[in-house]
């Protein structure tokens, strides 16, 4: 059976590669889908960790902060040859008559470094220092020359420490872009410009362990050295830190993970498809082997292994072009956009390259059994009559038809309960959603035979008013409802899902909108230092003046839409219940009227009084534990004891996880202990202006006092990802539409080939070339639209089902009709129709009338 | 072949041959299918045309409705002369001037009878002429049958619906290849006796290519041909003569020596 097998291969070497074709595309489609996570993967990950360099594991303190005593700790445990903060110590840099806010990093070992050097080298003794070289630049200073280092609040003639500059630097990978450009001290000079002030730190420590130690022993000895800390691998804080940007989620991987399951589908209906048109073709050659002694066995046997040849060489296939391509792809990122840092080679995981061969091997044997089977079962002598053509009563399986209304039912009813329960729990509504979607889509594609012929023929009769053409087409392409149904279901669900993308995509922007606004209330920070030395009972009222001419200061700076001064203390006490235990928060107040043009994601503005402050429901959510969390009419003290003024607390619905106070209560807390407020000017940036630039446009405009954070450009990093992944999700999808394309081009080939006469009987009876031509170019984009209508009908539901569970509780989700990406589906799906009917119907027109007459 | 040359005076040509030649295949594999023929058909007569196989019969037709081209020569319907047309001009001269009836009837199972009657009106872009399209199906006896499915039908209603689809665009000249060939005698009666009736009461032109002799005595006149070239000619033809006629082609074969005296059957043949 082998020869025969290989002899029968080579016989139909042409429809093969027009399966194997198929094949390739699916696995490559796989493989792409796996390789391209990876480096996806990758490129978030670096994005995400790029300001822990390359740290072997990173320590989070849980519930205190870091002081330079922890990192001493740290760097003095076994197996750790150096540690640093992940975050910059603001200090101040310049000469004597002028200074500038520089945040400065302390580490020269190479493997923590979050810059590079780009001319120079690190500082190497507690002298040197390496600067950026924009701030060189402003002070007209340059390499080998002095410049003076102090810490970066209160400035202080006697803590002023010449430095001598060795070199200047840039950031890695846009590490610390909030903070903007750093300068680089060792880890001793910053220590010692920055302990003055016990300071303690905010951040994680950045670990890098000596060549031969264990990761897992050194993690141990730190837990033992630190106390209550969390010790982690960088991959494992990159993960941490993706989902606490996607609200507790690992949305990234889990949108991966779904898409490559997607993947797996439409690639498996794609190859059974084709593969069953193949094997169809030759049920005569193998019932006539039949005849001449093969049993049944053998011919199942011939049937799989030429199956598993095609497979495994159509997918070898598939993924070296998928590799090549996703690296080409990679490449061109690389050069075009350095805003997302992109892995610059493919990393080729052994699942990556085994999992897409394994699919496509068992999808086409899975394939195959089918038709092997109805092969196997004619009749040796049937084998000897005229092929007949597929007979149009077949009855799909009573088994078949059960199933697929239970999975709709129940796949429905799970997304109904999804709906339900996404108000009171968004996971469980999303996982209740997600399978529900998935269940009954299965159940919808299962039955597609018993629902999709009938929709088809309705379909049908609006085109046949059309012309004579048209009326052919409907009709030859109703004539076999299995078969079509088979097509279009195959693009079905490439339409269905790249619809249901473009109907969610609008609704996930919104949602990483809204976690983005969570993570990154306001644009720009800047903060004004309390440095009045006079009259204490006036501090208030100085500072206050101050922080507004900074705000119209700040204001003024191109770039800036709008600047607000802004109070903010970071503790609260309360409630009674809780023994007034203080609790660490974000506690703003601002002219109620200018909150939204500066901050993003506030709700019940016009319900913050003198008295009243008001939080978000996420913002309770996030207190723990439980019992502290905070009640609608809770009476607190803002601040750190019960001194401070005591207000009432208003919750509403939001995502915002600041407290909104009135500036009343702020001031008055500020001039009962000073320090306990920070005078702050919050802004907006206008469009899509680079928060870099802005940032230092603030600094040159402003006095020596201030720091200027900006998660505006972090921001902007992650939503940059984020269009990213959604472009590549959208794109790769597409792909699976251009697959389904091929099998409408084989349904077309076939039924062409089983019209033969049929064609030339029409010719012969006045049909001319142009409407044989026209006829099979309307029957394969009559295909194409039963598809892409019906997947895009779904798409919107599926579309919508989601957006309203995963926004459902945040806001009223917008159900638009995302009308640019449906034409566009259409009209590609339409062509692609239209481009598969091309080579099938030269063949027809080529075919001479005379057949029509000719007795086979 | 001398009559066969002979234009019937009663009737003007509606299609005719001119040193038609087809030729298969080049170097050692020719085979000449058609060689040199010279026939006329006459406008209102159903003629048929028989030979033993390979004799060219079914090349003929083809090349006559300029189904096929030719090697050489010209065919003409009416005044068209057909060989020389391009495909567009082919197309429409099948639209309007010609039907088809075929052996397996290649009805188009998706559309009803009475959609495959109208099939090529409709691809032509033409109006119905619903009198003669009652007419038709009257006479035909397809009147009930109308909206039934091809597969709903029998062989012999089948083949009148094809004969039906072949006449509704009243066209100068019906071919039919072996339209008795895939029916039982009762049916293929039935259809032959349609095709005679549809010349006498409708005055259509009909020409035919059949290997039965008793379907070609259903003809006013029968074509005898013979590799490739015109052998005979027997008109008014009852089975019997036919059968002679044939066998005098047999025996032909047989004895390939006695050429230049090929055996002349004369339309003289008693009925």
């Amino acid at each position: 059976m082998w020869r025969i097998t290989l002899y029968q291969m080579r016989k139909s070497v042409g429809r093969l590669i027009a399966a194997g074709i198929a094949i390739a595309l699916g696995t490559g489609f796989v493989a792409a889908t796996l390789i391209a996570s990876n480096a996806l993967t990758r490129a978030t990950y670096d994005a995400a960790t790029a300001s822990l360099a390359q740290a072997d594991l990173v320590v989070n303190s849980s519930e205190t902060r870091f002081t330079w005593d922890d990192l001493e700790r740290a760097a003095a445990v076994d197996g750790v040859a150096a540690a640093a903060f992940d975050t910059p110590q603001w200090t101040l840099v310049g000469n004597a008559g002028e200074q500038r806010n520089v945040p400065a990093v302390g580490t020269n070992i190479d493997s923590l470094a979050t810059y590079t050097i780009t001319k120079g080298r690190a500082p190497e003794t507690v002298d040197e220092i390496a600067v950026p070289q924009a701030t060189a630049d402003s002070f007209k200073v340059g390499i080998g020359d002095s410049i003076a280092v102090s810490p970066g609040f209160g400035y202080d003639e006697s803590n002023l420490e010449t430095k001598q500059i060795v070199g200047f630097t840039e950031n890695r990978n846009n590490a610390n872009i909030m903070f903007g450009q750093t300068a680089v001290l060792t880890p001793e000079s910053l220590k010692a410009i920055t302990e003055v002030d016990e300071y303690v730190m905010l951040g994680s420590m950045m670990i890098a362990t000596s060549d031969n130690a264990n990761p897992e022993q050194v993690s141990e000895a730190l837990r033992a050295s630190l106390g209550s800390v969390s010790v982690v691998d960088r991959d494992q804080a990159a993960r941490d830190t993706m989902a606490s940007l996607s609200d507790g989620q690992d949305v990234f991987t889990a949108v991966i993970l779904a898409f490559a399951g997607l993947a797996l589908i439409v690639a498996a209906l794609v190859i059974a498809n084709t593969f069953q048109v193949l094997v169809a073709q030759r049920t005569r050659t193998l019932a006539l082997l039949r005849c001449t002694g093969a049993s049944r066995a053998q011919l199942r046997g011939s049937v799989l292994l030429e199956g598993a040849i095609l497979g495994f060489i159509a997918s070898v296939i598939g993924i070296v072009l998928s590799a090549g391509l996703v690296q080409a792809a990679l490449v061109v990122l690389g050069n075009v956009q350095d805003s997302v840092p992109v892995p610059q080679m493919i990393s080729l995981s052994v699942s990556s390259i085994v999992a897409p061969i394994v699919v496509g091997l068992v999808v086409t044997l899975l394939s195959c059994l089918v038709p092997a089977r109805e092969a196997t079962r004619v009749a040796p002598l049937a084998a000897l009559r005229p092929l007949a053509p597929p007979s149009l009563k077949r009855r799909a399986g009573k088994v078949r038809a059960t199933l697929s209304l239970l999975a709709v039912l129940a796949g429905g009813g799970m997304l109904l309960l999804g709906l339900v329960s996404a108000n009171s729990n968004v996971e469980i509504g999303l996982l209740l959603g997600v399978a529900g979607g998935a269940i009954s889509f299965t159940g919808l594609i299962l039955g597609a035979v018993f629902w999709l012929p009938p929709v088809a023929r309705g379909m049908g009769r609006l085109i046949n008013r059309v012309g004579p053409s048209s009326r052919l087409a409907s009709a030859n392409a109703l004539r076999n409802p299995r078969r079509t149904a088979a097509t279009s279901t195959a693009l079905l669900i490439g339409v269905t899902l790249v619809a249901t993308m473009s109907v969610g995509a609008a609704s996930a922007r919104a949602t990483m909108a809204n976690s983005l606004d969570q993570t990154f209330p306001f644009d720009i920070s800047v903060t004004l230092w309390d440095d009045w030395d006079g009259d204490e009972s006036q501090a208030t009222e100085v500072m206050w003046d101050r922080l507004e001419d900074l705000a119209d200061g700040t204001g003024r700076v191109k770039g800036i839409g709008a600047a607000e001064p802004t109070l903010l203390t970071e503790s609260y006490v309360g409630p009674d219940r809780t023994n007034n235990t203080r609790q660490d928060a974000f506690i703003v107040a601002m002219e109620p009227k200018a909150v939204p043009d500066v901050v993003n994601g506030a709700n019940g503005i016009d319900q913050v009084a003198p008295g009243t402050v008001v939080v978000s429901r996420a913002f309770v959510d996030g207190i723990s534990p439980s019992e502290m969390k905070l009640r609608d009419g809770d009476q607190i003290h803002l601040g750190s004891d019960t001194s401070g003024p005591e207000v009432t607390v208003r919750v509403v619905p939001g995502i915002a996880k600041f407290m909104l106070a009135d500036l009343s209560d702020l001031q008055e807390l500020q001039s009962q202990s000073r320090g306990q407020v920070s005078y702050n000017v919050i802004a907006r940036l206008n469009g899509t202006v680079n928060a870099m630039d802005v940032r230092q446009a603030i600094y040159d405009e402003q006095p020596a006092m201030i720091t200027v954070t900006s998660p505006a450009a972090e921001r902007a990093m992650y939503d940059t990802v984020i269009n990213t992944i959604l472009a590549v999700i959208v794109g790769l999808l597409a792909v699976a539409v251009i697959i389904a394309m091929i099998g409408v081009a084989n349904t077309l080939s076939l039924s062409v080939i089983e019209r033969r006469r049929e064609s030339a009987t029409l010719r012969a009876v006045g049909l001319s070339r142009r409407q044989l031509r026209r006829m099979l170019a309307i029957e394969g984009m009559f295909i194409a639209a039963v598809g892409a209508i019906v997947g895009l009908a779904l798409g919107l539901i599926y579309g919508w089902m989601g957006s309203s569970i995963a926004l459902g509780s945040f806001v009223d989700p917008a159900l638009v009709v995302p009308w640019r990406d449906f034409g566009l589906v259409l009209l590609v799906t339409l062509a692609a129709g239209l481009l598969a009917s091309v080579l099938p119907a030269r063949g027809a027109v080529k075919t001479p009338p005379v057949a029509a007459l000719a007795d086979e | 072949m001398h009559n066969a040359n002979q234009p019937h005076l009663a009737h003007r040509p509606a299609v005719a041959a001119r040193s038609l030649s087809k030729v298969y295949g080049s170097g050692e594999g020719t085979v000449k299918a058609l060689d040199g023929v010279d026939v006329d058909f006459a406008e209102g007569q159903f003629t048929a045309i028989m030979g033993p196989s390979g004799s060219g019969k079914s090349t003929l037709m083809h090349v006559l409705a300029g189904l096929d081209n030719a090697t050489s020569g010209s065919a003409f319907i009416g005044q068209t002369e057909v060989t020389t047309l391009k495909d567009n001009a082919l197309t429409d001269l099948r639209r309007h001037r010609i039907g088809f009836v075929f052996q397996s009837f290649n009805l188009l199972p998706m559309f009803t009878a009475e959609q495959n009657i109208l099939m090529p009106l409709d691809l032509a872009g033409q109006k119905v002429d619903r009198a003669w399209f009652d007419t038709l199906t009257a006479t035909l006896g397809l009147t009930d049958r109308l909206s039934h499915l091809p597969s709903q039908l029998s062989g012999g209603q089948q083949q009148r619906v094809a004969i039906a689809r072949a006449l509704i665009s009243k066209p100068e000249v019906v071919f039919a290849d072996e339209p008795t060939g895939n029916l039982d005698t009762r049916s293929g009666v039935e259809v032959l006796s349609f095709l005679r009736r549809s010349v006498r009461e409708l005055g259509r032109t009909i020409i035919m290519v059949t290997h039965d002799p008793a379907a070609a005595s259903y003809a006013d006149r029968v074509v005898l041909l013979a590799d490739g070239k015109i052998a005979g000619n027997i008109d008014q033809p009852t089975p019997d003569a036919v059968l002679s006629g044939l066998d005098a082609l047999r025996n032909l074969d047989d004895v390939p020596t006695t050429t230049g005296s090929q055996p002349h059957v004369s339309g003289e043949v008693a009925r």
